[in-house]
């Protein structure tokens, strides 16, 4: 099993889990937060279904009381009746419209604005575990769902059953027997119209299965289409292309004929019903059993049918499909966040840099400890870096301390106190911390610099930028502080964006620094410069480098070795030399390679 | 217009079916029409004083029959519709599909893959529409309301008359709103596709969102999009509940006007009864469907705007691989030819002046003559480069970002034509190459490798077109010093990499691609030699692997480290586009200059840790 697979098949597991029952309450629930909305379009939903039924029966009176007996006073009467009653159901459509519309983007809102700001506070072993494209999903396409699921859906749901119900009783109130022959065949239609149409879903779901492939194989050759050219690959590639599109062709050819299929199906099972209505009644107006106008508004009735049938059947087949969006949606907002603020904490922070590790063990699954009863006591201002292998548990020793998780066990102690006892707003606010992949938001380089303060004056920006060595570099492009950086900053070179990263986090004037070195290599240079603006930023504060490049780890105030999850030794360069110890081995081996071109020259 | 003409010339050859679709769709709508026209004479039958049951009986079944027909051939329409355009939209796909990837380098260079993407999905999706639900959509009401009214004429001129006052009034009105509700809808896209970005953004930034504890700042700025998505959202409710409701009492009029004309002309003894209850049948199967036409005409002029972006990349010049002359390929030219005859076409015409022989292999010798070469219209990026490289030679380029360094190899294949000068490989200029022979003997290893979501076998084999057995494979991955890798993947050559499947660092996907290289053997070789920070064992697997690969062929290496600028027969230096030094590494070393300031930068600070090493290691005996 792929890695992926096994990611997607712990996301349905993880919301497995989670779910119980209480989807239709609480989807009610959230419908009653705007019970006007709600009840405005069941009552005019309820109107509109009889005023549909209602008509065909004047259309009756007109008939058999006007026309026929030649009264045009009768006639003109319920043609007027008749014209009152498409003006009430106009009246009843756009209360329905506007009524289910405001009341579906209302919940769209809502739903998306919750999940987000719930996503704000889940912590990052979720996010380890699912795909932002997943996420993305629920916040947009089953948003979408579940509010289509209680206006619209429900909307049909109410209409068809009412508009069915009704007709059935006009029509026993004019031929008993023949309603029932009616009554009898619509429920088997029904059932057979929502088989058909899960079938057709089926059908089009693997369309769009497809579908995607094809998206895919397009943003996929047009992203590699450097190497696609150098490799001279066109030719087979459009080969594969091509049988894509040809299962494209086959598949969605089978679900348009089938979906066309269906309608005739169920007009001509209707217009059937109609030639024996016809058959039967027609006898009886000879008889005088039944006038021409209940002949008339009978069939006009067994004609209309096929559209609440219709409705019913797409509602019921689809409803499936919503109930599992909601279920997906409910259960991320019930997922807990891994970190809560606890009760009483301190919402305002500020710290001389005193950083204790009380005996601190950390598991992300149990059974399989990343860190063992770390112990460190770091002075205000120190520098620690961290080394060692990877897997040795230095990530997840700086995420500690930036309390991104908590520990297992032990505690982490700031300025004395249990770093617990804040907030985490107010401690993350005293914490700088310079990520490994130096992400930037799409915008100018003048508004992500502003993130690390979005208070900040324009002195305030440039003296930032400068102490880092980035302001020239940043005066250097066409727009300066304007630059767009484009999305994730990747219209800027690597180094560039690292420059930026750290005059963010300098900006925030922090009082412990907290840095994953970047491994990634650049030009010399650029190297340089950061290399700098590292040192600026670390000056006086307490820091934690995971770190890759010797002169950062030989500025260090102290190196801890981290292996297999345990400090193995700590100790300032020249300690850890003489030792001959990991740090030893380590970096002896590291420079090795490099070492050829500078041992010549030494 | 121009748009419609070439939309219908798409068709090509399905343009039979097409026909044959519209045609059985017309004969549909008259068998609706027919069986609406019967029951008349079955209600006048049924009322006639004398009722004549074997004529009912017959009557009854002549129904049926029409209602039979108009099923079957709404069914057979939809049926050869959908089998046309599907054929139509499979075309267009792979025409686009191959097109995109002929297109310039500096086309892709200009335009963003997800425009592209967006382009080749959606608005063929819009196209596809075009044929298969606007089209018959809008010559079913066109039908409907030609065939109703040849019906009800039929009957009564004058109430085909009265009853198509409708048609006009619908049509205009319904073609206003929907331009409002599609232009809500345009807005509600543009606002959802924020609201999504925003969310992407903001989970791809997660990491970092944390840091600064800036939640409530991105809740705040999520809301703004998201309230732009509701307002949007509630416009376009909007007018949908404007527009309904009017062409509801507007058909609703209608529907009681005629009802009451054709009472009152049965009143005056002008008509049967029959024909009232056939006529309000024939009525509501003209009247409510014409509601959809504003949507219908709407949509139309969107799949025209849809269509005129696919046009467009379609129009675009293709890059020429084979050195013909350069055709200009629009969608609608009927040019089904694969690329394959194409190709053997041209290998045996030699008409073109400029051919000659194509070597087997190519020596390597390679000479830059005073180039100068820009992007479009931009500043020069090489100004007058004049470098030579014998066979066999390793060059090293090195220079800040921007200096030059790729623009140098990306002339070497072809990706790129240049302005002046001269740029020989075997003293014969490149462009008298085709560009893929170039291509097939130029071997690239990028510094950000990009692999396809496929096998790591297939990535493997991905530039070599030849059969090859799995035995060459794990020799090139041996030698790239991938091989211990691969085998510890869940399906070892079989496993996908990429999103679907597992994530391989970026030193794994390099020397992927240089096992890919070595299997695809090439004379000429580019590399990129930035390799991110690896344990110190895997940085020699990769130097070993390179090496391997490097024998016997001439190399242009743009180089980060010492080592690799040691190793180079001829190191040069850019700055800004110009050659400002170049020499081997033991001449450079001596004279004041760029290259000897970089070299200190890089190399002083692991200089001193060897001395202390050194120093230590000294001390301790």
């Amino acid at each position: 099993m792929s890695i992926k697979q096994k990611k997607e098949s712990r996301e349905v597991e993880l919301f497995k889990e989670h779910y119980k029952g209480k989807l239709y309450r609480r989807l009610l629930k959230i419908s009653l937060t705007k019970w006007r909305l709600l009840a405005g379009f069941l009552t005019a939903i309820i109107i509109t279904a009889f005023i549909d039924s209602t008509n065909t029966y004047i259309s009756k009176f007109i008939i058999d009381d006007g026309v026929i007996p030649g009264n045009t006073q009768t006639m003109f009467k319920y043609g007027l009746i008749m014209f009152a009653l498409f003006l009430l159901n106009s009246m009843a459509i756009f209360t329905f419209i506007f009524c289910a519309g405001r009341l579906g983007e209302h919940m769209q809102y809502h739903l998306r604005k919750e999940q987000f700001s719930h996503l704000q506070k889940l912590s990052f072993s979720f996010f380890d575990r699912v795909s932002s494209g997943w996420l993305l999903s629920r916040i947009t396409s089953d948003s979408r769902r579940i509010a289509e699921l209680c206006t619209w859906m429900f909307l049909d749901m109410t209409w068809g059953a009412v508009n069915i119900v009704v007709a059935l009783i006009f029509m026993a109130t004019i031929n008993l027997k023949l309603m029932l022959v009616v009554a009898l065949m619509t429920p088997i239609l029904v059932i057979a119209s929502i088989k058909f149409r899960s079938l057709i879903l089926k059908e089009y779901r693997k369309v769009r299965s497809i579908n995607s492939q094809i998206t895919s194989a397009y943003s996929e050759n047009i992203s590699g289409v450097r190497i696609v050219k150098a490799l001279n690959r066109e030719e087979k590639n459009l080969a594969n292309f091509s049988k894509i599109t040809r299962q494209m062709h086959k598949r969605s050819f089978r679900a348009g004929w089938l979906s066309a299929f269906f309608l005739p199906v169920v007009q001509m099972i209707t217009t059937l019903a109609v030639a024996a209505i016809l058959y039967v009644g027609g006898s009886d107006i000879s008889t005088g059993a039944l006038s021409v106008g209940e002949l008339r508004a009978f069939i006009g009735y067994v004609l209309f049918m096929m559209w609440p049938i219709e409705n019913l059947s797409r509602v019921f087949s689809e409803m499936q499909r919503s109930i599992a969006s909601a279920e997906r949606v409910f259960s991320l907002l019930d997922t807990p966040s891994g970190i809560a603020d606890r009760k009483g904490s301190h919402t305002k922070a500020n710290f001389k840099g005193k950083i204790d590790f009380c005996s601190v063990s950390f598991h992300y699954e149990k059974d399989s400890p990343v860190l063992k009863n770390i112990n460190l006591s770091v002075m205000p201002g120190e520098v620690i870096a961290i080394v060692g292998p990877t897997g040795g548990g230095k990530s997840t020793l700086v995420n500690l301390a930036a309390r991104f998780y908590e520990p297992c066990k032990g505690k982490i102690l700031f300025d004395g106190e249990d770093y617990r006892n804040w907030t985490q707003e107010a401690l993350q606010h005293r914490i700088g911390i310079v990520l490994q992949d130096p992400h930037l938001f799409s915008g100018t380089i003048r508004e992500n610099i502003l993130y690390g303060k979005p208070d900040a004056t324009e002195e305030e920006i440039i003296t930032a930028a400068s102490r880092v060595q980035a302001h020239e570099m940043i005066c250097r492009l066409p727009n300066g502080y304007q630059e767009n950086v484009g999305e994730a900053g990747n219209l800027l070179s690597i180094g560039q964006k690292q420059l930026i990263s750290l005059a963010r986090t300098i900006i925030s004037d922090p009082d412990i620094i907290i840095m994953d070195e970047a491994t990634s290599s650049i030009d010399s240079l650029t190297e340089h410069l950061i290399q700098e603006g590292i040192h600026h930023l670390m000056e006086g504060r307490t820091s934690f480098v995971i770190a890759h490049r010797l002169s950062t780890i030989r500025e260090a105030n102290r190196i801890l070795v981290l292996e297999s999850g345990q400090i193995k030794e700590s100790g300032t360069h020249e300690e850890l030399l003489k030792n001959r110890g990991h740090y030893y081995e380590l970096y002896t081996s590291q420079i090795r390679s490099e070492k050829s071109g500078c041992a010549q020259l030494a | 217009m121009k748009t419609l003409h070439s939309l219908i010339f798409l068709i090509g050859k399905q343009k039979t079916i097409f026909i044959f679709a519209i045609l059985t769709l017309l004969l549909g709508v008259t068998f609706e029409a027919s069986g609406r026209l019967v029951i008349r004479d079955i209600v006048d039958t049924v009322l006639a004083d004398k009722i004549n049951l074997t004529n009912m009986k017959n009557l009854i079944l002549l129904f049926t029959f029409c209602t039979l027909m108009q099923g079957t051939f709404h069914f057979i329409s939809a049926r050869w519709k959908t089998s046309a355009t599907e054929s139509i939209v499979r075309s267009i796909r792979n025409k686009l599909f191959n097109h995109i990837q002929q297109l310039s380098f500096h086309y892709h260079d200009h335009t963003p893959v997800g425009e592209l993407v967006q382009r080749a999905t959606s608005d063929v999706d819009s196209v596809r529409r075009f044929y298969g639900d606007q089209i018959p959509g809008i010559l079913q009401i066109i039908f409907r309301c030609l065939i109703f009214f040849a019906a009800i004429a039929l009957i009564d001129i004058r109430i085909a008359l009265v009853t198509s006052i409708i048609i006009p009034v619908l049509t205009i009105i319904s073609t206003f709103f929907f331009h409002r509700i599609y232009q809500a809808y345009d807005l509600l896209q543009t606002c959802e596709g924020e609201v999504s970005s925003s969310v992407q953004e903001n989970l791809n930034g997660i990491r970092v969102v944390r840091a600064f504890a800036q939640q409530n700042y991105e809740n705040r700025m999520f809301e703004t999009k998201n309230r732009a998505q509701l307002n949007a959202g509630l416009k376009e409710v909007f007018w949908h509940s404007s527009y309904w409701p009017v062409a509801h009492i507007l058909c609703g009029t209608q529907l009681c006007v005629s009802i009451l004309y054709t009472g009152y002309t049965v009143i005056n003894g002008e008509n049967t009864v029959g024909t009232l209850v056939a006529a309000s049948f024939l009525f509501n199967g003209l009247i409510w469907p014409l509601q959809d036409l504003g949507r219908l005409i709407t949509e139309i002029s969107h799949s025209f705007v849809s269509f005129n972006r696919i046009e467009e990349i379609m129009t675009e010049e293709t890059e020429d691989t084979e050195n013909n002359i350069s055709r200009d390929s629009t969608l609608i030219q009927n040019d089904d030819k694969p690329l394959s005859d194409r190709y053997k076409n041209h290998s045996q015409s030699a008409d073109n002046s400029n051919n000659f022989k194509l070597p087997l292999r190519l020596e390597g010798h390679i000479e830059f003559e005073n180039l100068c070469f820009s992007y479009g219209d931009t500043a020069p990026v090489l100004k007058n480069i004049s470098f030579e490289c014998k066979p066999g030679q390793k060059i090293a380029l090195v220079g800040e970002t921007g200096s030059g360094k790729t623009s140098i190899v990306n002339l070497l294949p072809r990706f790129y034509p240049y302005q002046s000068g001269k740029l020989l490989i075997d003293r014969i200029p490149v462009t008298d190459y085709p560009r893929n022979y170039l291509r097939k003997n130029i071997g690239i290893v990028e510094q950000n490798p990009f692999l396809f979501t496929t096998t790591i076998r297939e990535n493997i084999e991905y530039g070599t077109d030849r059969d090859i057995d799995f035995e060459e494979v794990v020799k090139a991955a041996k030698a790239a010093a991938i091989h211990n890798d691969i085998m510890r993947f869940p399906l070892k050559y079989d496993t996908v990499v990429g999103e679907k499947g597992i994530s391989l660092s970026g030193g794994q996907k390099q020397r992927i691609v240089i096992a890919r290289t070595i299997l695809k053997d090439p004379h000429i070789l580019i590399l990129d030699d930035s390799t991110s920070a690896v344990d110190a064992d895997t940085e020699q697997c990769i130097r070993k692997a390179i090496n391997n690969l490097l024998k016997g062929r001439s190399t242009f290496i743009i180089a980060h480290r010492i080592q690799t600028l040691k190793e180079a027969d001829i190191i040069i230096v850019l700055k800004e586009g110009e050659i400002k030094q170049q020499g081997s590494h033991d001449e450079l070393i001596k004279v004041p200059g760029f290259y000897k300031d970089i070299f200190e930068i890089q190399t002083r600070i692991e200089k001193e840790l060897i001395l202390e090493i050194e120093s230590n290691r000294k001390g301790k005996l």
